[in-house]
């Protein structure tokens, strides 16, 4: 087998960080070949050296055996390579052609579009994609999730690349378009494309990879053939150290409710859900895309209008507002954390205490900064959030230490029912098992969690009984001491009634 | 197929103000009996001429979203004062266009080159190069109206027929046309709009987005130019003050034909829509008798009438 | 703890630097006016003891100029023509140009006073909004002299000629044509500029004058004028309303060119069609002269009006009495006069 790419001794110095330190790997023509580390271990920054956004500090790099050192995006994709990133890459009101045919625009005696031209060679790319049904005039603002990500992969096809690199591709993608990416990419690859792949789900890297290199804190860790290793040393080479035994114990729910869910309807996206959350219990919601799920937990916060159903919490019916709920001390954490559950331009400390502003400030509004900045330091330290200090903007902590922000922030509010839409997406490794003991924490120490997630080990792992939604009901309430993953997949797909072995 | 509410709403907040020109047309044929005549539209049309033609040039910078540029106005008044003393000097006719037009250009290159490579805020930067630019104009002229029998030449101009039309209505129709094409058969247009919706996934696409803002620009800067050369030969002569009046309607047409001050979204057949809209309105009020004292009240409550629709952007279902 | 340390310290350059701009001055004599009667530019003339008395009074301080604009020929030669008969009389002057926008006038009188100057001469673009701070000016006894109008002076004189006159010359002038040339019947434009109120009170006048002397005569409407653009284009939509327009009287002669711009256009005849307009600008005289359309524009006198603002100054500075108000005198220049030539 030839390589395809080689990086020798590839650093990448920026002010006060080492972001990469020697790293020396090379990728085979042909090969999938998974890339996996922490967040902060260097594999953005390692992506953009390779597609020339970023020059490195020292080392070298061979592309074909030939010196390859881009200076601009341009010069690597002239050079073969195409690159998927993890940030939202498609042009909203553009429609499809041209979102994938960006910076390849075919034209005419150089400046006039070549629309038959365009349309045909769409066409043939997502023939190639399997993705036929995507119509050519639709804005790119107006397609699902798993579409717009084959807009992205079919950009990079355009480009007539050798060398495709895949960051995160699967991270906005529910179960089923995960499954078609994963037939493209194995067709890809059997049409001799390179890729490097790289992801946070092991199990993905173990699906699709041949080999896999593991970074950690800017160094290479090792690099290895897939059949020659486990996921568990993946994970001890990323993290450093052994995470076996990856849930934390559950505690024993108490007896006594804490939110009660009677008849909650809400038109087309679920009907007639009754359950009742208790203290110290964790409550999770499964369910395929479309099942309600998502719109079922914002129900619960009082942000989803009801046609019909009440909230009852210390026997008082909850009125539908988030406000009113805050007051009665139910939290959500949104799965758009960015979006929708902090505050990027603020600070930690602004971010924590937002909620509970009023209790430390004076009559007059004044906020009283020493207050502030001891409950915010209280929380900052109890869930370990890693940042250089609380007056440092959210935007710049990892998405992990992000999502702890997010929840200290409710805690400092006192909630007593934490509501958590998809929490560790998009979180590396290690955060999520810190994540873990922290709900574990929690609902030892008495609080009500309803955990709604796609993430199946999750659910098992945390949860006392789990709920599966399919089509807005409630299919099945399971224990999840006395269940599995295939179950639940049954019952959310709706084929509880044979059993199937899976393939 | 199912069009969603959403889906109407957003082709109101675009389109809507069309309805609403056409309300007002219809409106005004009923009740006056000149406002449908042939003369009358060519003169509604010729006065929408340069303020339409410049605002082609506002369109592409907001459309690549590299801002804003207020000094289109103040290019457009040194370009004719320019060419006003060009001419009104001796020099030949054709040298007096150059001059306007060549200005325009310089200054389009210089507002490019702050934004671009010295990376001033876009509006920072026209604003400042407006002032400069007023006060130039104003230091040329020392207050007086340059005029001189040899700027006659320019008449064709603003007066020709080419048939029916007026050469002015020409130009408008034929720049209209080009940008159009530009914008929606070319390579140039398919990026410009790119950088507009996505800077980042373009410059990742190997786009050269620092140029292409810069040529916004220069285009902008050559057509506030050519405004001047057309409206000094309108006028015959130039002031200082001649490009004032002309900002608020080049910024209200490309706002008025929907074009998304974010960038990325906007058609330009919209903002020919929108300047001529424009036009209509102080011309009905005129046909309609209404006395000068009410025509800015009525102007205005048209106007915010039209602009209100843009609000059904973000109306959530 | 440091911002308030670095607030303190501005805040004390400041409070010095403010206090530090107070000196104490001789306030000088409130003005010495005669009312009762309407004054002449006779009673301007100075004599060089006066100018001498002035200067003395004066001392190191300045004379602030405050035109309504310089961008047009009137206001322009008027501001212009005050500045240099002031300067020639010996004093210090500085002119401020406040581009039509009374706000400005009001910072501009403000910085005048904070400067020291003993007198200012005005133009007054709007007297409701600048009258407070015309008597504040009073008050700290700078002596002010008003031009192109006369309602708004305090602690000084008002030098104009009447915008009354103006416009009734101009409408006269425009009902003689009718009656004689025209059969007393025409379809009449007015040019009027809402924005200033001395440009209404011209467009009234004009309109009375007609309505008195040319009954028969229609009007059929007041349009924005007072640039050449806007002349134009008010010109060409009324014309699509009303093609038999044949008689145009413009507040000023800006706003006259854009309109005979537009019935050029339309292909009227000259011989009977008649422009009138106000200023005299030379460009009108041009116009005039060659025998067009362009019939007569009244001459306002600007730097006539210059020379006896400067004059006034001097004999309010040395303390002689003069008349509160001076009326210019207003001619319309015809074609025969210039004919004549």
């Amino acid at each position: 087998m030839t390589v395809k790419l080689e990086l020798k001794k590839l650093s990448k110095q920026f002010p006060g960080v080492k972001a990469l330190d020697q790293i020396s790997f090379s990728i085979q023509t042909g090969e999938i070949h998974g890339l996996v580390g922490e967040n902060g271990a260097g594999k953005s920054t390692l992506i953009k050296l390779i597609s020339g956004a970023l020059e490195p500090t020292s080392g070298e790099m061979a592309l074909d055996n030939r010196s390859y050192r881009p200076r601009s995006p341009r010069e690597a994709l002239n050079a073969g390579i195409s690159t998927i990133y993890q940030e939202r890459s498609w042009l909203p009101y553009r429609n499809v052609m041209f979102n994938i045919m960006l910076g390849n625009e075919p034209a005419l005696s150089g400046a006039r579009l070549d629309f038959q031209n365009l349309r045909s060679r769409c066409e043939e790319i997502l023939r190639m994609l399997g993705a036929r049904d995507i119509p050519l005039s639709s804005r790119a603002e107006d397609l699902k999730a798993g579409q717009k990500q084959i807009l992205e992969i079919a950009r990079a096809l355009v480009q007539q690349s050798s060398l495709l690199i895949m960051d995160e591709a699967t991270a906005a993608l529910n179960n089923e378009e995960q499954e078609a990416l994963f037939a493209v990419i194995k067709n890809l690859k059997a049409s001799g494309l390179t890729i490097l792949y790289i992801s946070h789900r092991l199990e993905e890297i173990f699906r699709l990879a041949d080999r896999v290199t593991v970074l950690r804190d800017g160094k290479l860790v090792r690099t290895a053939a897939i059949s020659e290793t486990t996921k568990d040393q993946l994970i001890t080479d990323m993290v450093g150290r052994s995470l076996s035994g990856a849930f934390p114990q559950k505690s024993q729910p108490s007896a006594r409710p804490l939110l009660e869910v009677k008849n909650l309807s809400a038109g087309k996206y679920f009907r007639q859900l009754s359950f009742t959350v208790h203290e110290g219990e964790v409550m999770g919601i499964a369910g395929l895309a479309g099942s309600g799920k998502e719109e079922l937990g914002l129900a619960l916060f009082g942000a989803f209008p009801l046609e019909s159903g009440e909230r009852i919490m210390a026997g008082k019916i909850l009125p539908p507002s988030p406000e009113k709920a805050i007051e009665h001390g139910i939290a959500y954490l949104p799965d758009d954390r960015k979006k929708e559950g902090i505050f990027l331009t603020l600070s930690v400390k602004r971010n924590i205490s937002l909620p509970v502003l009023k209790s430390l400030s004076n009559v007059l509004g004044h906020i009283r900064r020493r207050q502030e900045q001891a409950l915010a330091g209280e929380w900052v330290e109890r869930l370990a959030v890693k940042t250089p200090g609380l007056a440092e903007l959210c935007e710049n902590l990892s998405g992990g230490n992000q999502q702890k922000v997010s929840l200290a922030k409710w805690l400092a509010s006192r909630a007593k029912v934490i509501i958590l839409s998809h929490p560790t997406q998009e979180i590396d490794v290690g955060a999520k098992f810190e994540f873990y003991q922290l709900i574990a924490e929690l609902s030892r120490s008495g609080k009500g969690i309803i955990l709604i997630s796609s993430e199946l080990p999750e659910l098992l792992g945390l949860c006392h009984n789990i709920l599966v939604m399919r089509d807005g009901k409630m299919a099945a309430r399971l224990d999840a001491s006395k269940t599995d993953a295939e179950t639940i997949m049954r019952y959310a797909l709706g084929h509880e009634i044979d059993v199937k072995s899976s393939a | 197929m199912k069009i969603s509410r959403a889906k109407v709403y957003e082709f109101l907040a675009e389109n809507g103000f069309i309805i609403i020109f056409i309300v007002w047309c219809v409106f005004l044929t009923t009740v006056t009996d000149s406002f449908l005549k042939v003369s009358n539209l060519m003169t509604v049309l010729r006065q929408a001429s340069i303020v339409g033609i410049i605002a082609i040039g506002e369109t592409l910078i907001v459309l690549m979203g590299a801002g804003m540029d207020i000094s289109l106005a103040a290019i457009l008044g040194l370009s004719g004062v320019l060419v006003a003393t060009t001419i009104a000097g001796g020099f030949p006719v054709f040298t007096g266009l150059l001059a306007g037009i060549f200005t325009g250009g310089i200054i389009g290159f210089g507002n490019g080159i702050l934004v671009t490579r010295v990376r001033i805020n876009g509006i920072v930067v026209t604003l400042g190069m407006m002032y400069a630019l007023e006060g130039v104009a104003f230091v040329l002229t020392r207050g007086q109206t340059i005029s001189s029998p040899a700027m006659q030449t320019l008449a064709p101009l603003s007066r020709g027929y080419l048939g029916p039309v007026p050469v002015p209505v020409l130009i408008l129709f034929l720049f209209y046309g080009l940008a159009f094409y530009l914008l929606n058969y070319t390579v140039f247009g398919a990026r410009a709009y790119a950088i507009g919706n996505n800077e980042r996934a373009s410059w990742l696409s190997g786009i050269n987005i620092d140029r292409y803002r810069l040529l916004a620009y220069v285009f902008a800067g050559l057509l506030a130019g050519f405004g001047g050369v057309m409206q000094t030969a309108r006028m015959g002569s130039a002031t200082g003050a001649m490009g004032s009046e002309f900002l608020f309607p080049i910024l209200t047409a490309v706002i008025l034909g929907g074009v998304s001050l974010s960038g990325g979204k906007g058609k330009i057949l919209n903002v020919l829509i929108a300047a001529v809209f424009l036009t209509t309105i102080n011309n009905g009020l005129i046909l309609l008798n209404v006395p000068i004292y009410s025509q800015k009240i009525i102007s205005g409550a048209i106007l915010i009438l039209a602009l209100s629709l843009d609000r059904l952007r973000n109306v959530r279902s | 703890m440091k911002k308030i340390v670095l607030a303190t310290i501005i805040l004390a350059v400041f409070v010095t630097a403010c206090t530090k701009q107070e000196e104490p001055s001789k306030p000088l004599a409130p003005a010495n006016v005669i009312t009762g009667r309407l004054g002449t530019p006779e009673d301007l003339k100075v004599t060089p003891q006066e100018i001498a008395d002035a200067k003395e009074k004066i001392g190191k301080s300045m004379v602030g100029v405050l035109p309504c604009t310089m961008t047009t020929e009137y206001h322009f030669a008027l501001g212009n023509s005050t500045r240099k008969a002031l300067s020639d009389f010996g004093f210090q002057v500085q002119l401020v140009d406040p581009e039509t926008k009374p706000e400005r006038q009001i910072s501009a009188l403000e910085n005048f006073s904070a400067a020291g100057a003993k007198a200012i001469v005005v133009c007054v673009l709007d007297p409701k909004v600048l009258r407070s701070a015309m008597e504040e000016a009073a008050n700290r006894g700078i002596y002010m002299v008003q031009v192109a109008g006369r309602e708004s002076v305090v602690n000084g004189v008002g030098i104009s000629i009447d915008d009354a006159d103006l416009g009734r010359a101009a409408g006269e002038y425009a009902a003689g044509l009718i009656n004689t040339e025209m059969d007393g019947k025409a379809e009449v434009a007015i040019l009027d500029y809402p924005d200033l109120p001395n440009c209404v009170i011209r467009a009234d006048s004009i309109e009375q004058a007609l309505k008195e002397l040319a009954p028969r005569a229609k009007i059929v409407g007041r349009y924005l004028g007072a640039w050449q653009e806007n002349g134009l284009k008010s010109m060409e939509n009324a014309l699509q309303a009303h093609p038999g327009i044949n008689v145009v009287v413009s507040i000023n002669d800006a706003g006259a060119y854009g309109a005979m711009q537009a019935l050029e256009n339309a292909k009227k005849d000259p011989a009977r069609t008649i422009i009138v307009g106000i200023d005299a600008e030379k460009k009108a005289l041009e116009l005039i002269k060659q025998g067009g359309m362009y019939r007569g524009t009244v001459y306002t006198q600007p730097t006539e009006t210059g020379w006896l603002a400067a004059e006034a100054v001097v004999k309010l500075l040395a303390g002689s009495p003069v008349p509160k108000e001076i009326k210019v005198p207003v001619r319309v220049i015809t074609r025969e006069e210039l004919k004549g030539k």
